[in-house]
């Protein structure tokens, strides 16, 4: 071998640079981010209108019970259920960014937003507004319109295995979309249709703890479970052909990992409703901050996602004195922020 | 002369929707621990081959051996840890490091929830310097040339440490500094054991390079032996369709049309 680059110093200093420094960087951004999480978590407990904007004090909390009860059955559940969806859509958006080798493709594409929203307003519309039925209807619906774009995949005969999929889910996403148009114009305007409406704009306003408990075993499940797949997704963003040469079965491991993104992205979305750029935006953040590597790629979305998605839920419950919906939200700033990240100089996706 | 590490017995190919065969019948062995180069004309079979050597696709109809067993009978986990290949390019969408992107080689010896280790990373790194690309190692994979990311490929599969390396015109995008790097890294490995099956447009390479020279055309083998034996003007003018010369040239072998 040539003597020019096989110096062992070289070596020494490229492993000491390259591979242990950056690890270690990485290990302490992640460290940050949990911290700020968790700073953010704690003042957002304290945090709100209670009846004016401001921070409940402790000796306020000691001996007001309302206070209690406000922050304990309301602001608690509410706080863990943005986290749970923060961290899902986040996380999962960056899934399938690796997945379909697509920086522009969030979670709700496949047709399982549309789907689930489908199905949230069949059941307002037949079986009236009941939550549970709603939430159930939804996560249906969503694992509905999964099924539907992966039959319709394999019956596409045009592109590869990620591009059929694109196809299909665009093609479910479209179909499912004007059935909820359709339901709307078939509601009552004065009960069912505002329900709808609400539910389509997503909001944590009259999430319970029943509610968040439903769905915490199996999100969490499902992020532990994207958590340890988090190496294979770096391998699962290369072509089909490249992913088998490597000895791994591309489509069934695939599939796994998409099946479990979507089974996390229909629950989060049966207690929030439809709430979008979240998994578009962050994971593009999280790799701007954290490089391709989605060993650190993944664990900072899941981290930004939370903080993202508690900030935003703070200002839907304090901005007005009437909630302001949450999906509203997250695309207003979602798209500024989207809009800022893609003119900054160096763009790094 | 060496046992065949992987044989092909009368394999029969025709891509799905496809009217004609890729592959009619062909029948070709690759002797274990040499180099062997596949020649022919565009659209010859000679990628087609490559995939089935890799189990990518199945024959219609005939056998294909590795190492006396058939080839369908490997797990997809077992063929990675024995096949390597290096394809002729790859997108790549994400700006992946270098080290981590030659990483992924390592994943056919590691579970599916399994992560590198400090191991893996030192093989990945000595693959790296034997590319030649360890002074890039900062950059990402995105801000490499062409002919970089080519080296980029070898060094992956070289991660790999398998014993039947597959490469798909190898030197398309390489100057002239890098071919003969990368010459002198294939030599390297065949002295180490490993057998080397590539195709390629450039009869220097080739000439260079090879034991055995396998000469392809419509999805057949028109020749395959030696490189002495085969290395003929007539032989290679019916392969390419079109006259040729074979040179000698200070003990190089060289190939022109007329």
């Amino acid at each position: 071998m040539s003597a020019v680059y096989s110096s062992s110093a070289l070596r020494a200093e490229v492993k000491s640079v390259s591979q242990l420094a950056s690890r270690r960087r990485s290990r302490r951004r992640l460290l940050g981010l949990f911290a700020l999480l968790l700073v953010v978590f704690a003042v957002s407990l304290f945090f709100g209108r209670y009846p004016q904007v401001g921070l409940i004090s402790p000796a306020q909390l000691a001996e007001d019970a309302l206070a209690q009860r406000l922050i304990l059955n309301l602001r608690l559940p509410r706080l863990i259920a943005s986290l749970l969806i923060g961290m899902s859509l986040a996380g999962v958006g960056m899934v399938m960014q690796m997945v379909f080798a697509n920086p522009l493709v969030e979670p709700g594409f496949l047709g399982v937003s549309q789907a689930s929203a489908f199905g949230a307003a069949v059941s307002i519309l037949v079986l009236g507004g009941v939550n549970w039925q709603v939430q159930i209807s939804a996560i249906l619906f969503g694992l509905f319109g999964l099924a539907l774009s992966y039959l319709l995949a394999r019956r596409v005969r045009y592109g590869g295995w990620v591009l059929r999929l694109l196809l299909a889910g665009i093609a479910v996403s479209a179909l499912f979309a004007s059935g909820v148009g359709l339901i709307k114009y078939l509601a009552d305007p004065l009960r069912q249709l505002p329900d709808i409406t609400f539910w389509l704009l997503g909001s944590l306003s009259s999430i319970t703890w029943r509610a968040v408990l439903s769905v915490l075993p199996l999100i969490s499940l499902g992020l532990v479970f994207l958590w340890l797949m988090r190496w294979r997704l770096n391998l699962l963003a290369l072509e089909d052909e490249v992913v088998f040469s490597l000895g791994v079965a591309a489509n069934r491991e695939r599939l796994l990992v998409l099946f479990m993104a979507v089974v996390i992205t229909a629950a989060s979305i049966s207690i929030s409703g439809l709430i979008g750029w979240v998994g578009l935006l962050v994971p593009q953040l999280a790799r701007r901050l954290s490089g391709a590597d989605s060993r650190d790629g993944l664990p900072t979305a899941f981290l930004l996602g939370g903080i993202f998605m508690i900030v935003c839920d703070d200002l839907a419950r304090t901005l007005s004195a009437g909630e302001i919906p949450l999906g509203v939200l997250t695309s207003l700033l979602g798209a500024f922020g989207f809009l800022i990240l893609m003119t900054r100089r160096t763009v790094k996706v | 002369m060496t046992d065949p590490i992987l044989r092909f017995e009368n394999v029969v190919y025709t891509y799905p929707d496809a009217p004609h065969r890729a592959l009619q019948g062909l029948t070709l062995s690759v002797p274990g621990g040499q180099v062997t180069a596949i020649l022919g004309p565009n659209g010859a079979g000679k990628t087609t081959l490559l995939r089935l050597a890799y189990g990518r696709f199945q024959p219609q109809a005939g056998q294909i051996w590795l190492e006396d067993r058939p080839l369908a009978a490997f797990s997809r986990q077992e063929l990675g840890q024995r096949v390597a290949l290096v394809p002729q390019r790859e997108a790549n969408p994400f700006a992946y490091s270098l080290l981590e992107y030659v990483l992924l080689g390592r994943a056919p010896h590691l579970s599916p929830l399994q992560m590198p280790a400090a191991a893996d990373v030192e093989t990945a790194l000595s693959a790296l310097e034997t590319v030649g690309l360890l002074p890039l190692v900062k950059r990402t994979v995105q801000a490499l040339s062409g002919g970089e990311f080519q080296l980029l490929l070898v060094a992956r599969a070289l991660a790999q440490q398998a014993s039947l390396l597959l490469l798909d015109e190898p030197t398309s995008h390489l100057d002239l500094g890098n071919k003969k790097r990368l010459i002198t890294c294939l030599q390297n490995l065949r002295e180490n054991g490993t057998t080397i099956l590539l195709t390629s447009h450039e009869p220097e390479v080739v000439a260079a390079l090879a034991d055995q020279v396998v000469l392809m055309r419509g999805g057949q083998v028109l020749r395959s032996g030696l490189l002495d034996e085969v290395w003929q003007a007539d032989l290679l003018s019916e392969t390419y369709g079109i006259p040729l010369r074979v040179w000698k040239f200070e003990g190089r072998r060289h190939l022109t049309w007329e």
